[in-house]
């Protein structure tokens, strides 16, 4: 394992009313939230997933939800792949350009977890040593359904796993 | 002019997913995330054969116990649904759901705000 | 009163040659020589204000003791203007030379070189004050002669010496065709009044061909297509100041001599004159921008937009022409010819202020290559902001200098459909589409002027290292920055100065049309409105109105003074709009994002040449550019240097000059025959001449 310390949890993490937050967020981003996404060392398998959420058949426009190039103009940063040491500084460096509020999601098992690198030197693993996650979708890769759940979680539209 | 394309358009209709307003569904064989059946699970002494071919470290030995009553945890996260503790299992307790709708806002039960606040991780500071 | 004031001005130059030349101490010498010259200049100004204003001609004739008779010399207002423009920019070049030419000090003849420049300056004093045409032909000649002296100041520079060569052989083959025109025109009298007259009693082809002459001897000057040839080369070879003089004033001398003689001498133009020129005009300036896009050294891409200026001017004087040739439009005519000469001050003031400029960048940083420079408006903030203030006002941006005279002739050739001559208009359609291409081009250049060579980061140690100029260059510059900001937000001060100078050359005055004091024809109901913006700071301010209108009836109208105003008040306004609004939540500053890339070197910025590729491309067949990738050098294992190069050859160089130089070299090579060494040919050849005069005698 490398030596990346784990996030330390800092004093707000708790909120006292989440399901207020997380009402008041979906409403601010209902019917447009802006996405960037950072490839992190990713197989691209996740990539191709996220490629076809935009097709004809799931079209991720109709819920409101879009692709941003800049970080500067996006509301979530969508994140794939086992952070790789090279990976860090620009990754951070796209959370840093995005203006509040902002919701951050893993996508992916090596997002999540690390996945199949968890163990590797070469990689800081979770993103949650990174940066706070609000959603975590899982897979290798998750489906296109699988994404639209997770983005819809994150916009507070539909249930989570349990 | 590609008409033909109109046509076909038009005879196929919207095939576009209603998903979350109408519900979906994938195929029966779909790998989604693999479940534990409690009942089933009996973890002997030692590391379970399971743990031991999970790709991913997903699966973990929560408590060890020698008269099989230990318990068994899967990092639901961690998953790449490639199948292969299912086939170790000696019980059979391991089976793959089709289930898709797999995303958590937590990964351990403990529960991280939603967005909003902007948290850094140590030594990062906030110019 | 006036011809004292003239001569004062020429004393002022040979006082400075003695001084220059004299004066024992180098430091004493230099200032006191360019002040000299300066005091002229300002004498010179004075002067054409004076002519300008109404007072009287001044007539001189200087019985020499030369051969060719007594030097005639007289100011109307059109050679006013000329020498307003000659005392309004010497004044601040002399200035920034004391401070240019003192690290020269030692190294290069600089007591010659002030003495030549007060000679220059002396000179172009005397062209535009010539009354006949033998004087106007000698001051033409030293002009020649003294330009090229002045330019060569670095003689050791083999470079510099051929593009001073160049210009003086181009200016000498232009001046073999003014000689031949001049020779058909008076008919044997030079004065101008016989040479008006012996223009107006010639009959076609022979006016023609007089004309041709005319415009191939001052557009040799001038830089026209396809004579343009020396201006890239000569320009940036010369020293800051020369440069700065040739660009802004010599130049326009070239146009001067068209209006004085193609256009004042001969008063019955043919119908194809105008268009002619118009089409010369509109070719030479867009192809003269496009070749600028793609220079890396800053004075060659001011040189390529002197050019296209040039072209843009002569381009109206047509419009002048061929609205002069039909029944009717004279006002048209003065119009045109308005919007020319005061495309030639705010060109004069904005090239002169950008060459100076160029010329503290060089000192600054040692180089004049757009691509190793950057972040210069950090170091040398003020330079780069009067170069900023130049490069807007040639770019037309409002609301400076630059802006309104394009403007103008632009507007004034959308005039063109009062014409009846279907020819005349097609040319003026083209014309107008060339010179729109032509004003967005320009803006294309300077932008990449200025965002590669002054903002960014610097590309190089040399520019990180740059430091300010000497006092006195920045102080001129902020002279000729002065007078751009004043002329821009207040056009009619200078308006009607160039209204009287073009006053009875193609037509009639036009100032009451051009600068109403107020609206004429307005519905009743807006007329309080009417008069209190066109009247608004009359009573303030030393001119006849506030808007600009350039066609005879109310087509158009513009005031850059209005605009400044109304922009400051809106950015005033959103300004403490802004302000007042409550604010909620704390600010975040974070680094600018770039991409998210770790490490940002200078390196990764825009060059010239990406900038400009794009449009080398689309112009490919017309610019025959060559590129060259080099091989790769192994500088450590594998990893090496590339190195890629392109070359963009002169306008015209292969369709053109090429060729020509080939033929004559291949005639020369023939006639070398005759030059076989044998002495006893050379006696045959004697013998054989003789023999040929005696025959040519008996018969």
């Amino acid at each position: 394992m490398n030596d990346v310390p784990p996030r330390q949890a800092a004093a707000d993490d708790t909120i006292a009313d989440e399901r207020l937050l997380r009402r008041r967020i979906a409403r601010l981003f209902r019917g447009s939230f802006h996405l960037r996404h950072v490839d992190a060392g990713s197989c691209n398998g996740c990539e191709a997933e996220l490629r076809a959420i935009s097709n004809p058949f799931y079209d991720l426009h109709r819920l409101g939800i879009f692709v941003s190039t800049s970080p500067r103009h996006a509301d979530g940063l969508l994140v794939t792949g086992p952070i790789t040491m090279a990976m860090r500084g620009p990754l951070l460096r796209t959370y840093e350009a995005m203006p509040e509020p902002r919701l951050v999601i893993a996508v992916g098992a090596c997002a999540c977890t690390g996945g199949v690198f968890a163990r590797s030197p070469l990689v800081v693993g979770p993103l949650e040593r990174l940066l706070p996650v609000d959603v975590f979708i899982p897979g290798c890769p998750p489906s296109p359904l699988t994404l639209l759940h997770g983005l819809l979680l994150a916009l507070d539209r539909v249930e989570a796993a349990r | 002019m590609q008409l033909s394309w109109l046509w076909r358009g038009l005879r196929t209709g919207v095939l576009t997913t209603r998903y979350p307003k109408a519900s979906e569904a994938m195929p029966e064989r779909w790998r989604g995330v693999v479940r534990i059946d409690p009942d089933r699970c009996r973890p002997g002494a030692g590391l379970p054969p399971c743990v031991s071919a999970c790709l991913p470290a997903a699966l973990s030995l929560d408590v060890a116990a020698a008269d099989g009553t230990g318990r068994l945890s899967l990092d639901a996260a961690a998953c790449i649904a490639c199948g292969l503790c299912i086939g170790a299992c000696p019980d059979g307790a391991l089976a793959m759901t089709a289930s898709f709708e797999l995303a958590t806002r937590s990964r351990t039960g403990r529960e991280t705000p939603t967005g909003g606040t902007a948290q850094r991780s140590g030594g990062e500071k906030r110019r | 009163m006036t011809e004292f004031l003239l001569l004062l001005s020429l004393t002022f130059d040979g006082t400075a040659i003695l001084a220059a030349l004299l004066v024992r101490r180098a430091s004493l010498a230099r200032r006191l020589g360019l002040a000299a010259i300066a005091a002229g200049g300002m004498v010179a100004l004075l002067l054409a204000g004076l002519v300008l204003g109404g007072a009287p001609e001044p007539r001189l004739v200087i019985a020499s003791g030369l051969p060719l008779g007594e030097l005639r010399l007289g100011l109307d207002p059109l050679g006013a203007f000329f020498l307003g423009l000659i005392g309004l920019l010497t004044v601040p070049t002399m200035i920034y030379a004391d401070g240019y030419l003192q690290p020269h000090e030692g190294r290069q003849p600089i007591r010659p070189h002030i003495a030549i420049v007060a000679g220059l300056v002396a000179v172009m004093t005397l062209v535009v004050t010539a009354a006949d045409g033998i004087t106007f032909l000698a001051a033409w000649e030293m002009l020649a002669w003294l330009s090229y002296l002045a330019v060569v100041l670095e003689v050791d520079d083999r470079r510099v010496a051929r593009a001073g060569f160049l210009m003086l052989a181009v200016s000498e083959l232009g001046t073999f065709g003014l000689i031949g025109a001049l020779l058909t025109i008076g008919g044997g009298r030079f004065d101008f009044p016989s040479l008006a007259a012996g223009g107006a009693a010639l009959g076609e082809p022979t006016a023609s061909l007089v004309f041709l002459g005319f415009i191939v001897g001052f557009g040799a000057k001038a830089g026209l297509l396809p004579l343009q040839l020396w201006l890239p080369e000569a320009h940036p070879a010369a020293p800051s100041h020369v440069s700065a003089l040739l660009s802004s004033v010599i130049v326009k001398l070239g146009v001067y001599g068209i209006l004085r003689f193609a256009i004042t001498f001969l008063p019955n133009p043919a119908p194809w004159w105008g268009p002619a020129l118009i089409a010369l005009g509109a070719v030479t300036a867009v192809v003269a921008i496009l070749w600028a896009l793609f220079q890396s050294d800053i004075k060659r891409i001011l040189a390529y937009s002197t050019i296209e200026n040039v072209g843009i001017i002569v381009a109206a004087i047509g419009l002048a022409e061929t609205f002069r040739s039909e029944p009717g439009l004279g006002a048209l005519a003065s119009l045109a010819l308005i919007g020319a000469l005061y495309h030639t001050l705010t060109h004069a003031l904005g090239k002169s202020l950008l060459f100076l400029g160029a010329g503290s960048v060089d000192l600054a940083t040692g180089t004049r290559e757009l691509d190793r420079l950057g972040g210069l408006i950090r170091r040398l903030p003020v330079t780069a902001g009067l170069v900023l203030i130049g490069a807007l006002s040639m770019a037309a941006v409002a609301p400076f200098a630059g802006y309104l005279s394009e403007w103008m002739v632009l507007e004034t050739f959308l005039q063109g459909f009062h014409l009846t001559d279907f020819g005349a208009r097609a040319v003026i359609v083209g014309a107008g589409a060339l010179l729109a291409l032509t004003a967005a081009t320009a803006v294309m250049v300077y932008v990449r002027f200025f965002a590669v060579g002054f903002v960014g980061r610097p590309r190089t140690r040399a520019a990180a290292a740059a430091h300010e100029v000497p006092a006195t260059m920045r102080i001129a510059g902020l002279l000729i920055g002065a007078v751009l900001l004043a002329v821009g937000f207040l056009p009619p001060l200078v308006l009607g100065v160039v209204d009287r100078a073009a006053a009875g050359t193609v037509g009639p005055s036009v100032i009451g049309s051009l600068i109403p004091p107020v609206f004429t024809d307005l519905p009743g109901s807006y007329r309080p409105l009417v008069d209190i913006g066109a009247g608004l700071f009359r009573g303030l301010l030393p001119v006849g109105g506030l808007i600009v209108i350039p066609s005879p009836t109310l087509t158009t109208i513009n005031s850059p003074t209005y605009l400044t105003l109304v922009e400051i008040l809106i950015v005033g306004l959103v300004a403490l709009i802004v302000r007042a609004i409550p604010r909620r939540g704390a600010d975040a500053s974070a680094p600018v994002w770039a991409g998210g890339i770790s490490r940002t070197t200078p390196q990764i910025q825009y060059t010239g040449l990406a900038y400009s590729n794009p449009v080398r491309l689309i112009f490919a067949t017309l610019v025959h550019s060559s590129s060259r990738r080099g091989p790769v050098h192994a500088v450590h294992g594998d990893a090496g240097a590339l190195t890629y190069s392109q070359e963009v050859p002169a306008p015209l160089e292969r369709a053109l000059y090429q060729p020509i130089l080939r033929a004559v070299a291949r005639l020369a090579a023939a006639v070398k025959v005759i030059q076989s060494g044998d002495i006893n040919q050379y006696v045959a050849y004697i013998f054989l001449i003789v023999v040929l005069a005696l025959v040519l005698r008996i018969l």
